[in-house]
This record gives structure tokens, sequence and C-alpha cells, in this order.
């Protein structure tokens, strides 16, 4: 399929740019793990509610949250940082010159940022082993399900973000913006059950929360397969509704820049 | 009786050709067919009521000064700005509303040799515009390193596009615009930088791909070298394309109808 080619050869070019910064990716890894390590302190003082008894229940809850938002975080911001990138440097018009639809290309465009964030978390997660962090129940059909349907919805987000970027050159920072309220309100690192009502109601509108709530109960708890079922099924129409619509908005972009002449412009 | 199976016939027999005409281009002689094309950004006209064509198998050269309109024009074909009036076929394509057939159909060269991608080397760029093109692996690898060869590229395409210097940058692009094989070539100031031997060369490479029935547009500034072996030459003056005195063809051109 021309999608998963093209999406490769720009995951690809954007690795070998990668590597030419030779670095940057021990950074990310210590950088990641750092950032957990605060929880397995803080975890000792939670001791309430689901986290009662157990000093590194509540780490075990931020791991997942935290490395589950580590993967997607570059997947919504990645895809507008890139066509940023790509606008900055001066290829976005020459991209914009291939045969290729659109949508192809915003996908692309976190391609490489997914896989790298992925390969961060798994080293990072097998780093939180010595210190506390266990998979106590696994369902590996349900994580991997949730892990593709979020990676959709998170694209489509990064999508909208990059036809702001090739609209008006503006999407990080409003992609950011809207990931750090989405953060806040589903569960990243707290129970959404401690949000005020309003805020519960909010967070019902997050498709991560959806995510989060499978996630943890296929690895944290011992839930039968059907008591997925609805999460999945919320899942599945936010990736069939965001994904087909932020097409839409980012073909619609490339036609303003078009009409304004500015895909060469930052 | 035997009436409504014939439209019947007729009609499928239109849907099925046009649908296919749609892939291959029209099948028209003209490469390139630009019919009361008129663009402005910001509010100042860039280009005003530009006609003019360009036959299948033949080079044409629009030169002018700077500012005069010639990128934005290069721009219209390759379907990265859209025409506020008038139609442009390329291919047979319509620019404005078969932009991905447009697209499949042309190799283009900006003038803009950030294009690029710089902390890469010359053959990984074109493996990835190849990629996207849809090529396979090994046309890839085949045509990469006869256009490396021919534009004498071969003492630099290892290392970093960056280490690069501008005339090599600009051979690249051509490269990356022919890697393709593509019916429509357009050049945007693809001589900047070049010495003389990469002018010639340069030269040689787009005589032979228009030799070879490709349409090929080369918008620069005034360089004899070039339009000496262009087919049609026109010039562009405050977003008008005028035609000049003919050049000597290299061989028969088609006429236009």
């Amino acid at each position: 399929m021309s999608v998963i080619r093209i999406v490769l050869a720009v995951a690809k070019k954007d690795f070998r740019t990668a590597i030419s910064y030779r670095v940057g990716f021990v950074s990310a890894v210590i950088a990641s793990f750092w950032g957990l390590i605060a929880f397995r302190f803080i975890s000792k003082l939670v001791n309430t509610g689901e986290f009662a008894g157990d000093t590194v229940a509540y780490f075990r809850y931020a791991v997942v949250g935290l490395l589950f938002a580590s993967i997607l975080e570059p997947v919504a911001i990645g895809t507008s940082t890139s066509a940023r990138n790509e606008q900055v440097q001066g290829t976005l018009e020459y991209m914009a010159s291939q045969p290729v639809r659109r949508i192809y290309l915003g996908l692309s465009w976190s391609a490489y940022g997914l896989f790298q964030s992925m390969v961060i978390a798994a080293i990072v997660l097998l780093l939180t082993i010595p210190i506390g962090f266990r998979v106590t129940h696994l369902n590996l059909p349900v994580v991997i399900a949730v892990i593709i349907l979020s990676i959709v919805i998170f694209a489509a987000l990064g999508n909208i973000g990059a036809a702001l970027v090739i609209a008006v050159q503006q999407g990080s920072v409003i992609v950011a913006g809207a990931l750090s309220i989405i953060g806040v309100i589903s569960g990243a690192l707290f129970p959404v059950s401690e949000l005020p009502s309003w805020l519960q109601a909010l967070s019902r509108l997050s498709p991560l929360t959806y995510a989060l709530d499978a996630l943890r109960s296929a690895t944290l708890a011992n839930q039968p397969a059907t008591s997925f079922t609805e999460d999945l099924l919320v899942l599945v129409g936010f990736a069939l509704v965001t994904l087909p619509v932020s097409a839409w908005v980012l073909e619609r972009s490339f036609r303003v820049a078009q009409r304004r002449g500015t895909l060469s412009t930052f | 009786m035997l009436l409504p199976v014939r439209l019947g016939s007729a009609y499928l027999f239109e849907v099925m050709t046009s649908a296919r005409d749609r892939r291959r281009g029209n099948g028209s002689a003209i490469g390139i067919d630009v019919r009361g094309v008129s663009k402005s950004l910001r509010g100042r006209q860039i280009l005003q009521d530009v006609n003019f064509a360009v036959p299948r198998g033949t080079i044409a050269v629009i030169e002018g000064d700077n500012g005069a309109g010639k990128t934005t024009l290069v721009r219209v074909l390759a379907t990265v700005v859209s025409p506020d009036s008038g139609t442009a076929l390329v291919n047979g394509f319509d620019v404005s509303r078969q932009g991905l057939d447009v697209r499949r159909s042309i190799g283009v060269s900006f003038a803009n040799e950030r294009s690029l991608y710089w902390r890469i080397n010359a053959f990984q760029n074109l493996e990835l515009f190849g990629k996207i093109a849809g090529l396979r692996k090994s046309v890839i690898a085949e045509r990469s390193a006869s256009l490396i060869d021919e534009l004498h590229l071969g003492r630099v395409a290892t290392g970093q596009v960056a280490r690069m210097s501008t005339g090599q940058r600009q051979r690249l692009m051509v490269a990356r615009a022919l890697l393709s094989d593509p019916k429509v070539i357009l050049l945007d100031e693809p001589f900047r930088g070049l010495d003389e031997e990469g002018l010639q060369t340069l030269i040689e490479l787009v005589t032979t791909r228009a030799r070879d029935g490709k349409t090929v547009l080369i918008v620069a500034p005034l360089i004899a070298a070039v339009t000496s072996v262009a087919d049609r030459t026109y010039r562009i003056e405050a977003g008008s394309v005028l035609p000049m005195p003919a050049g000597p063809a290299v061989r028969p051109v088609p006429e236009l109808p």
C-alpha cells in the first residue's frame, strides 16, 4: 500500500537525519527514566483510595499513564512540529509537489517520532522493573488494540495541528496546549474520580480517558475480556470520526496555502 | 430493444476510456497548455492572462527578469500555487481539479536549494523521492547511479548535501526531477551556480529527454546557451508571457492546434 511505503520512506529519512545528531536518543532515554524516578518516591506518600496499603501501587499507575502519554505525545505534536520543520527548512513546498495524497504526508510526519518514542518507552519500562514496576495481569490483545486505536486518534489530532501550521504557520503550541488539558482530565497521573464533577464530565469527551482506563485494566488489574468492550468501542468511534475529519482539514489547509501562495512561506 | 443496450455499452466505453485517459494523460500533442491564467499574491498581480503551449517532445524556455513571475508560473504548473482564473493543463490534466494526476506526470526542480534534505546524502535524497514516486528499489538504485554519474556528482554523492556547493545541489535537484522519468519536466532556474561544464551537461540531459518525447519547460534569466537549444522561447514581463523570435530548433516542432 502506498501509504505504508510513503510513511516508511519518510520515517527512514527522519531516522537518518536523527542519527546525524548523535546524542539525542540517549538523552531522551535518560530524561524519560529520570522523570519516572521521582514518581517512585512520590508513590511512598500516596496511601489513599485505590493505592492504599501498597507503596508502589501509585508508581505503577503513573508509569502506565506517563509512558503511554510519552508514546502519544510525539504522534500528535510531532506531526505539527515536522510540518513546521519542513516549512522552515524549505522542503514543504517540494513535498507538496509530489505525487502523494496530503493525508499520507501528515501520517508520515509522525512516523519516526512514534517509532522512537515506542523504543524509548520500552527501554524505560525495562529500567523501571528493578525499582518496583511490574505488570500484574496482561491482556496483550487489548493492550495492542488500545495502542493502535490511540495512535490513529492522536495522529488525527496531529494532522489538524499540521493543517494549522500549513494554513497559518502556527500549530504545535495549540496542539501542546490541547494535550496538556487532555493529560490532566484523562487520568494520566491521577484517577479521574479525584476531579471535580464538571471536569469528570469533560473527561468523558477525551479519548485518552478510555485508552488509559482500558490499558490499566489490561496490565494492572485482573478484568474479564468483556469489561474492555465499552472502552474499545468508544475508541473505535473516535478513530472513525477523527481520521477522515483530519484528512479533510489537512487537504483544505493545503488548498488555502496554494491559493495564498504560502507553502514556501514561514 | 437493442438501443438501450447500445447506449449503455457506449456509456460504459466512454466511462472506461476516460478513466484510462485520466491515468495516462489525454493523449493530446500538448504537454503544457496554459490559457488565460492569472494570479495575484498579497494584493500584487503576479501573472496576467498568461497563454502559451509546449508540445510534447519539445523544450520551451521562458526567460525574464527577477520578479517577473517565472517562479510563480512553475509553481502553478506544479500545483503548489493555484491560479485565480484560467486553465493550465499539464500532460492533459487540469492543475486546479486533477492535482494528483498532474503531480504524477511531472518532475520539478524549484529554484530553492533548501528543498533538499541537507542532513542526508544525495543517494538518500533520491531514494526518498523515488519511493514517494512509487518506484521499485532496484529502479531507484539504477536511475540514481545513472543520474549521479551523468551529472558528475559521484565524488560528493555519499556526503551530506550540506557539504555540497550550490552548483552541486542544483544538479542534484535536477537529478531528483528526472528520477521518476516524468512526462513533463519543469525546471526553475536550473543553471544557477553552474559552471560552463555543468551548464553543458544539463543542456545535454534535457535535450536527450526532449528527444525521448518528454516536455521540458525551463524558466531562467536569459542565457544564450539555453535559448539556442529551445524549440520555443518566451519572455515573461510583468506577469505576461510573450513569444520571442524562434531560435534554431533542434528538431521539427509539432504544430499547435
